[in-house]
């Protein structure tokens, strides 16, 4: 829903939620621009995360660290996951989303998190050959 | 107790007050709990708030056990009953977490970094406890080549954190906008101009943002921020009267780079080209390293003894045949305070004459009369601070942003601020260009101007009556007279707007706060102390005189010029300012040296030229001064040193004077000793002693008084800390000042004796009592009236940002790769009459000499109007400049001379050589 900026929501959540700002966030999910986007069941979501980094790198305007640094090295985690050049480090990712949202200036790189926490969450075990726990 | 509510927030649960300098979050938490609790990397003092490393982050809640919000401290405000937490878990995980992306592209090489321990990444990481990262191969900013193409800056990319401080401390204390961010997001980075080499671009080499770096990203070429020294000497510039406070690093007893202290008053951690990187003169091979004596007209090599035996049997003889008058004193306004003081000392005590003048003679001598004679006080009545507090600066003949860079960059960024400016020149200066008044008046009319302003003022009934019945007198003649001025033949003659002049008057009297600042082209011209006086007068009308960000400014423009006046280094007063023809002086000074002080006013530097040529003046003593190359009409000066019977002349590096001196010997730089220097806003500030003077050299003070003990006088051994507790004595300003209690920042006079010193002079009433309010009708220069006809175009002189004076220290740096010559400016329609494009060489001439200057056409300059620099001795330009003097106190009229200009030879010039081969045809 909403966009890059916006959360990945499942199918069985949907029904619980009505559209509107306070109740989306209340759920850890984001309403953004309310717009739907429908994933297919067949499209990698290590595919769809590196597409969220790649926006939020691209668009970022690189003058808060954890946003134009973070936002980069995230994207690059995901390359080599498509490439299966390594697997995704999952406590090294969880910390640099969490760093990502707290302590990014503004709401573009402060809120891509938010989307790929809701894929880690919901959509996690589709990843699980992609990641090490450790790192 | 105030009767303003207290207000409070909360540091990690302890209650603390906030206060008004607690801007934002970081600057209250680390004025209670230290610089190191929470970290900083892209944060900056002088700069503004920035927000962009994210290191500096707390947790914010609103009320006690509310919600917390994670925010940058930098640039978030801090409020009443905030609860600020500034270094849990969450905090430092999130810290850590920032600087490992950081370390991500950083290269880490620490060990053979030019700032090892000294660089603030490296401090934040290790203090986090983090040396690594965890990132699989991230892409790095690496092998960008090093940008060596800058005369002093450096930079290297690769180790670059893109905290955007450079281009900041560019932006926001240099105000040149040099440095610029580009590209965005991973691919941001750092360029100069439009992507330009560092060497190319436009750079001023203030060095500010190697200052602010905090890496090694941006550094420069004395690799200043290397930790790598023996220790650092805190000193005080001796350059310009700005008195920025520098520190030396010290390697192996030698100097190898200079900065600014964190902690300055003056100079809030900025300084100039000049200040930081022209230092390498100190210790340049061409130092004098021996006493030399001139023989059959060759200088030999001598002994100190030798030397000063020498002299004291040819001023014995000369002041036994002639009289002490036949003696004279020329002292330095480079020199110290103690320095200054022994020598006039020596020259009224020892010698028995008041014939010891110094340069203030030719730069701010009318300043210092025309303040006495209107406010009783010759010197800035407020301070530099005072710039923050201003609502509009009059800058009237000063080029601030090169004479006084530190200064001039303060008003600039003011200015790009919103504040008013009304600047008062004959050339469009950096700050003219950024005016919204530029009055660009033909040299010589300052009094035309500033009578209509008066008039503009009166008429428009803009002057503070208040002010003007409680704290001034002669009002009613002064409106007399101001009335009468006819304003359209003024602006006729000074070639300006009326209508311009006219708003630049009414806002100049309606600002809240007016703060006027002048240089010498207030000061050198025939009616330089007249306008000083009459810039008292629009001050005082408009009650802009005795608070805070207002009053009469002079820039001064040595370092201690107000200093060397200050010890009595002029003819009519002694130290402290007590006329010597009084008898009541007199007696004090008898007292205080215990020997009979001379009575009679001795000669000012131009009087003393002429009483040289007429063979009354025999031996002259010259400290620090090349008057032969920075004096008016050189071939006089030279004729005059010529006709005496000794000039002993003490300097650092043979200079035009010294090649015409009997005896020569070879004094210090200020990095080879102790003392004081007073700036332009009459604050004394330590010099400390960074190295020992180079084997050979003394300190000038231990010459002087070494030459004292040998003529018999009874002077103690020469100790700073001793002759500064002899002028605190003597001096009534100086009563409170000792040189613990200096300390780092100094003291601005007057000090009383519990050790308060004065921001702001004339605050309650004047020195006089009352402020005298006088009139002066303009009158044209008799250099013009004498000379206008056969010589159509009037020279003005100055300086550029990269040399100082005769340049004889700034040659002798770096800086001579970046400026080497004199060039002569002139406006596109003299020049195109003249058939001069820039680039061509033209001949300068005047009735008195001539020079051949590389000509650049500008209409920077008015039409009618020449200028140039006299910095180097290769063109010597006073050979062309004039004998004009202010009317009161001599000083020269450097800024109108009648001249000529012609053209010598084409920039396309090429030289036909003939073939070897060829025969020559006849």
């Amino acid at each position: 829903m909403g966009g890059p900026l916006g959360g990945v929501v499942p199918l069985n959540e949907i029904d619980n939620l009505n559209l509107d700002f306070q109740e989306f966030s209340s759920k850890g999910f984001m309403l953004g621009h309310a717009s739907v986007v429908s994933i297919p069941k067949d499209f990698s979501m290590t595919e769809y995360i590196h597409h969220l980094f790649e926006f939020s790198a691209e668009e970022s305007c690189g003058k808060c660290f954890p946003g134009r640094l973070g936002s980069y090295r995230g994207k690059e985690m995901f390359d080599q996951a498509k490439k299966k050049t390594a697997k995704i480090p999952l406590k090294l990712l969880n910390e640099l989303l969490v760093t990502m949202q707290k302590g990014c200036l503004c709401a573009l790189c402060g809120a891509i998190p938010t989307p790929i926490m809701n894929i880690l969450k919901y959509f996690g075990d589709e990843m699980k050959s992609d990641m090490v726990k450790d790192n | 107790m105030s009767s303003e509510k207290r207000k409070i927030a909360y540091i990690d649960g302890k209650p603390y007050e906030i206060g008004t300098n607690h801007t934002s979050i970081l600057k209250f938490v680390k004025s209670y709990v230290g610089e190191k609790k929470v970290p900083t990397l892209c944060d900056d003092p002088n700069l503004a708030p920035y927000g962009a490393c994210r290191v500096c982050s707390v947790e914010v809640a609103l009320e006690k056990d509310g919600p917390t919000k994670v925010v940058a401290s930098c640039h978030t405000p801090v409020a009443e009953n905030q609860h600020i937490f500034t270094s849990n878990q969450n905090l430092q995980d999130l810290r850590k977490n920032i600087v490992e992306l950081v370390l991500t592209d950083h290269p880490m090489e620490c060990n053979t970094c030019e700032v090892n321990n000294n660089c603030e990444l490296q401090t934040v990481a290790n203090d986090l406890g983090i040396s690594d990262h965890r990132y699989n191969s991230p892409k790095q900013h690496k092998g960008i080549p090093r940008d060596t193409s800058h005369d002093y800056m450096r930079m290297n990319l690769d180790n670059c954190i893109n905290c955007g401080r450079c281009v900041r401390a560019c932006d926001e204390i240099q105000g040149s906008f040099v440095l610029t961010m580009s590209g965005r997001g991973f691919e941001s980075r750092i360029t100069t101009d439009n992507d330009m080499m560092f060497g190319d671009s436009s750079c001023v080499s203030c060095g500010a943002c190697a200052h602010t770096c905090p890496t090694d990203a941006i550094s420069d070429v004395f690799q200043s921020k290397s930790a790598a020294v023996d220790k650092k000497v805190r000193t005080t510039c001796s350059y310009c009267g700005v008195g920025c406070n520098l520190e030396a690093s010290i390697k192996d007893d030698k100097v190898v780079a200079i900065d600014t202290p964190k902690e300055t008053e003056v100079n809030a951690g900025h300084t100039c080209i000049k200040g930081r990187y022209a230092f390498g003169f100190y210790d340049h091979p061409d130092r004098l390293k021996t006493p030399l004596i001139k023989r059959n007209g060759k200088f030999e090599e001598a002994t100190w003894d030798e030397a000063y035996d020498f002299i004291k049997k040819e001023m014995q003889r000369i002041t036994k045949d002639h009289g002490p008058d036949a003696f004279a004193g020329i002292s330095s306004a480079r020199c110290t305070n103690e320095e200054n003081y022994v020598f006039q000392k020596m020259i009224r005590a020892a010698v028995g004459t008041n014939s010891v003048d110094c340069c203030a003679r030719i730069c701010h001598s009318p300043t210092a009369w025309g303040m006495q004679q209107t406010f009783g006080t010759g010197a800035a009545t407020n301070s530099t601070e005072d710039i923050y507090h201003a609502d509009l600066f009059l800058v009237i003949g000063a080029n601030p942003t090169n004479a006084h860079p530190v200064t001039g960059a303060k008003i600039k960024q003011q200015v790009m601020k919103g504040k008013k400016l009304i600047v008062l020149d004959p050339i469009t200066t950096e700050l003219a260009k950024l005016a919204d008044y530029h009055i660009k008046l033909r040299p010589g009319t300052n009094v035309a101007v500033l009578n209509m302003m008066l008039h503009f003022i009166i008429k428009s009934k803009l002057y503070n009556a208040d002010f003007v019945r409680d704290r001034t007198e002669g009002f009613d003649n002064f409106l007399k007279e101001i009335e009468r001025q006819d304003i359209d033949q003024l602006a006729k003659v000074a070639g300006v707007d009326k209508q311009l002049v006219k708003e630049a008057a009414i806002a100049y009297a309606t600002a809240k706060n007016s703060m006027e600042f002048h240089g010498l082209g207030v000061t050198e011209h025939e009616q330089g102390s007249k306008t000083v006086m009459l810039i008292a007068d629009l001050a005082m009308i408009t009650g802009n005189i005795g608070r805070k960000g207002v009053g009469v400014n002079p820039l001064r423009g040595q370092n201690n010029v107000q200093g060397a006046a200050d010890m009595g280094c002029q003819p009519h007063q002694g130290a402290g300012y007590f006329e010597v023809a009084d008898k009541k002086n007199q007696k004090f000074y008898t007292e205080k040296y215990g020997v009979t002080h001379p009575t009679k006013p001795g000669l000012k530097i131009p009087q003393m030229f002429e009483a040289a040529i007429n063979k009354e003046l025999k031996g002259v003593w010259i400290i620090g001064e090349d008057i032969v190359q920075t004096d008016p009409n050189s071939a006089h000066v030279i004729e005059a040193m010529n006709s005496l019977e000794l000039l002993v002349v003490q300097e650092i590096f043979m200079s035009e004077t010294a090649k015409l001196a009997t005896v020569v010997l070879p004094g210090t730089t200020f990095l080879e000793k102790d003392g004081t220097f007073t700036n332009t806003e009459r604050r004394v500030q330590r010099v400390n002693r960074a190295v020992p003077p180079l084997p050979g050299t003394k300190p000038d003070g231990v010459i002087v008084t070494e030459m004292m003990q040998k003529l018999g006088f009874d002077q103690p051994t020469y100790d700073a800390n001793q002759v500064l507790a002899e002028i605190a004595d003597i001096v009534p300003f100086f009563k409170g000042i000792t040189r613990e209690r200096l300390g780092k920042m100094g003291l601005q006079w007057p000090v009383k004796e519990d050790g308060t010193d004065t921001q702001i002079l004339h605050t309650e009433e004047f020195k006089l009592g009352k402020g005298r309010l006088k009139n002066f009708d303009w009158k044209e220069s008799s250099e013009i009236e004498a000379n206008h006809k056969d010589y159509p175009l009037i020279l003005t002189t100055s300086r550029v940002l990269q040399h100082y004076n005769a340049a004889t220290m700034t040659r002798r740096t770096s800086n001579i790769n970046i400026v080497d010559e004199d060039v002569l400016l002139i406006h596109p329609k003299d020049a195109a009459y003249r058939d001069l494009n820039t680039g061509d060489i033209g001949r300068l001439y005047s009735g008195r000499g001539e020079v051949a200057l590389k000509v650049e056409v500008t209409d920077k300059v008015k039409e009618g109007i020449v200028f140039t620099t006299f910095h180097f001795p290769e063109h010597m330009v006073n050979m062309v400049t004039g004998h004009g003097k202010d009317e009161e106190t001599m000083c020269a009229e450097y800024k109108v001379s009648s001249v000529q200009v012609q053209k010598i030879s084409n920039q396309f010039k090429t030289e036909i050589q003939p073939k070897e081969n060829q025969a020559e045809v006849s």
